[in-house]
């Protein structure tokens, strides 16, 4: 497989430190603290290098390994990780010498993903790899405030990687097009540098998608920033104080309710002042999370709709006298995905399973996607149950006991 | 006999046939062309070829090893992280078949996929990126993590046009010799609100007996009402001819079958596009989503209405 034929983000991955950009002073400081490994073990065993995606974190540490001429060993979130694992594996490339006498980088790379499940007794085990390890160990992770990292970071240096500099992400950009032979205009190099908010690989990908399929017909690219979506939506919603604007808004602005909810309560004090117009936000608020709490105990999505309502309208609508303004909002303070997991799993039926099978739709959305219609056409020419089976290839009673069921 | 459900038998098999989708179809063709697809995330609503379109590519691009190359996997029922640890990271380091390029993975309903599975495809999308590319669908992409999104090229599906439903509509009803006027097309897209699928199945349901399709069919087959009559309901309550209302609510009930959920539903609709004042119109809507709550719960349908029906009219 030749390097061609890559995607561009890993086609231009850095091999070496110098083609790095930004971040000049921590991959300096990440240098020295690997290479002072040569001459003694230092105090502290392991680093932590943290920053948002596409930076040059994951990038930085190949580049080292091949400058220093070090052999790099990986472990990452696709690994399983639990206590038995790392005490294995990774147990044995940290305390034991290379063969020819090099050192050997241990990366755990993305520790933030430790898996709170799958990876029980993970963070733990690496704590006792670290006390023992003879080789440098390096970690990544995103998330700063990860509950996950907090022991970690008590036992390791900590390097905090920023997204980087529009010029810097231009620089790369511009050099790309050029060794494609590709003629880009500075401004749409530039719309492409700004969109991506310092993540280099997204600037990349986006360049490649742009000269290989042409430049997305509205002249925007998508934001990957979920922070900035939201915000610019909440300025959007509070712009209007019409129910059906406010409506449009929210559902045009690919934010989902359970985010909405959270950012809006965090933010509404910002455009509703009065004590009157907060009463009546709070109260739609309230109104969106009691119905989102009916619809999570019976699975009633049906009345999701109205979550909508509460959430644009009913907000939006309760500004009546401040008047707009352009506010910084600020990021929710606990976590979003809060609700995802209390989701009850709905009965897997054979017709379902079939049906997932044939449409690609899950097994969880087959009932309102596919089946309603099916046994609505039962309904009226129960003739074509055989047909209906036979093209599913279930038991015709199958149907029968959905009935029964639902 | 011969039977199908007509979203399949009619599911695009190429870019090219997809309709209405222009500013990430055209793309997606050229991509194929140059035999170089990036990572991708496809986000839209239900209904909006965002499975269609990546099966229509693979299809595209592989013709033959078609089977070989492609694999989708429906991430809302394989949610966990072990599929992702094996299952996925499998697919992605084996090479591809013939003189495929690359293989293609599709995570459907990828918004499902748990965040610490999220995480474990992180460097499967970069080590393996050789012989695999990633094409991730979902509804919300704010449902996807930071990390993700970084590595895939982001598309957008929007709500089909009226015109585009039209079009396809049309061209099914004639396939399968349905007779389907211009009121019939209306209340197909009233009902199905840019989403193809709906609007589909909604065809063939109603044409399943046999008669031309017009709007008193299809209304009467997905159990809902002519929206001109719930109009007609809500202002006779909102200036106090109660009698009115009440008449048409029983006809709607009692002879039209509309069911009492399906009924406030409606009214909703309605409620949200009506020039109601705006503080009226969030009380309004308040007291509907109690309605249909206490519906839900098992309250008297009937009731309910008549209760909101007079709410109205305050
Ligand atoms: N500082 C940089 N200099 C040059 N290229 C970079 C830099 N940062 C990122 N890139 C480009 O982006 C790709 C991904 O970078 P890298 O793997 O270092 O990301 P990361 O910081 O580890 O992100 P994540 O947290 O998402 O894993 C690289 O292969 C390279 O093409
Ligand atoms: N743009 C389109 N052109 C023609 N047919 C379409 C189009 N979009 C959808 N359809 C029809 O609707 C059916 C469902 O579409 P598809 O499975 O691609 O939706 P989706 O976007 O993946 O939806 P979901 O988010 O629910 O998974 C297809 O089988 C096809 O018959
Ligand atoms: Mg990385
Ligand atoms: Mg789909």
């Amino acid at each position: 497989m030749s390097r061609e034929s890559l995607p561009w983000p890993e086609r231009y991955r850095p091999r070496s430190l110098e083609q790095l950009v930004g971040n000049t002073d921590t991959i300096r400081t990440l240098r020295e603290w690997i290479s002072s490994w040569r001459r003694e073990i230092p105090k502290k065993k392991a680093i932590l290098l943290i920053g948002p995606p596409g930076v040059g974190k994951t990038a930085s540490i190949g580049a080292l390994s091949h400058d220093l001429d070090m052999e790099l060993v990986e472990f990452n979130a696709s690994d399983k990780r639990n206590k038995g694992s790392i005490e294995t594996t990774v147990w044995i490339a940290a305390t034991q010498q290379t063969l020819d006498g090099r050192l050997r980088i241990i990366m755990l790379d993305e520790v933030d993903g430790l898996s709170g499940t799958s990876d029980r007794g993970g963070v733990g085990a690496i704590l006792n790899v670290i006390a023992e390890s003879v080789h440098p160990i390096v970690m990544t992770a995103n998330n700063p405030s990860s509950p996950r990292l907090k022991d970690l970071r008590k036992n390791s240096l900590v390097l905090v990687f920023e997204p980087l500099e529009p010029s810097n992400v231009m620089g790369v950009l511009k050099r790309i097009a050029d060794s494609q032979d590709a003629l880009v205009k500075d401004k749409i190099l530039e719309e492409i540098a700004e969109r991506s908010a310092g993540d280099l690989r997204a600037a990349i990908s986006d360049l490649e998608a742009i000269l290989r399929g042409g430049f997305p017909l509205e002249g925007e690219l998508p934001s990957r920033d979920i922070k900035r979506n939201v915000k610019e939506a909440l300025s959007r919603l509070f712009m209007t104080t019409d129910s059906v604007a406010a409506r449009r808004v929210v559902s045009e602005a690919d934010v989902d309710h359970e985010s909405l909810l959270l950012w809006l309560e965090q933010n509404v004090h910002l455009h509703l002042r009065s004590t009157k117009e907060l009463e009546m936000g709070f109260e739609a608020l309230s109104l969106g999370d009691l119905t989102l709490g009916r619809i999570m105990r019976k699975q009633n999505w049906k009345l999701l709709s109205y979550v909508y309502d509460f959430l644009s309208a009913g907000v939006a609508t309760s500004r009546q006298e401040s008047p707009f303004r352009h506010v910084d909002y600020t990021e929710p303070n606990w976590p979003l995905m809060v609700w995802q997991g209390n989701r009850k799993r709905e009965k897997k039926t054979q017709i379902l399973t079939k049906l997932a099978k044939f449409t690609g739709v899950s097994v969880r959305r087959g009932a309102r996607t596919h089946q309603d219609t099916i046994e609505r056409i039962l309904e009226r020419e129960p003739k074509l149950k055989g047909a209906f089976t036979s093209w599913l290839g279930i038991k015709s009673v199958a149907f029968d006991r959905s009935r029964s069921a639902r | 006999m011969d039977v199908d459900l007509w979203t399949e038998k009619y599911r695009p098999q190429t870019l090219n046939d997809i309709i209405g989708q222009e500013p990430v179809v055209d793309r997606l063709v050229r991509f194929v062309k140059a035999k170089a697809v990036p990572h991708c995330l496809f986000a839209g609503p239900p209904g909006t070829s965002k499975t269609t379109a990546v099966m229509a590519m693979a299809r595209d691009l592989f013709g033959d090893s078609f089977d070989s190359n492609f694999m989708e996997l429906n991430a809302s029922d394989e949610r966990g992280i072990d599929v992702v640890r094996n299952q996925i990271k499998n697919f992605a380091r084996a090479m591809p078949a013939g003189d495929a390029p690359f293989r293609i993975l599709a995570l459907d309903e990828a918004d499902h996929l748990t965040s610490d599975a999220q995480h474990a495809l992180r460097r499967t999308m970069e080590s393996y990126a050789a012989s695999c590319r990633m094409i991730l669908l979902c509804n919300y992409s704010s449902r996807i993590i930071p990390p993700i999104q970084s590595r895939c090229v982001i598309f957008k599906f929007a709500r089909l046009s009226d015109e585009a439903m039209l079009g396809r509509l049309k061209y099914i009803a004639k396939a399968e010799g349905v007779q389907l006027g211009t009121k019939g097309i209306d209340a197909i897209l009233y009902l199905s609100k840019g989403d193809m699928r709906a609007a589909i199945n909604l065809l063939q349901a109603s044409a399943s007996t046999g008669e031309k399709v017009t709007d008193d069919v299809i209304y009467a087959i997905s159990g809902r009402a002519d929206p001109e009559r719930i109009r007609s309901m809500l202002s006779a309550s909102r200036e106090k001819r109660y009698h009115e209302a009440l008449d048409i609510l029983k006809d709607l009930t009692y002879h039209q079958g509309v069911s009492p959920v399906d009924l406030v539903q409606q009214i909703h609709r309605e409620v949200l596009s009506s020039e109601l004042p705006e503080q009226r119109k969030m009380n309004v809507l308040e007291r509907t989503a109690e309605a249909e709550f206490r519906i839900s719960e098992g309250a008297d349908g009937e009731i309910q209405l008549t209760a909101l029906l007079a709410f109205m009219g305050l």
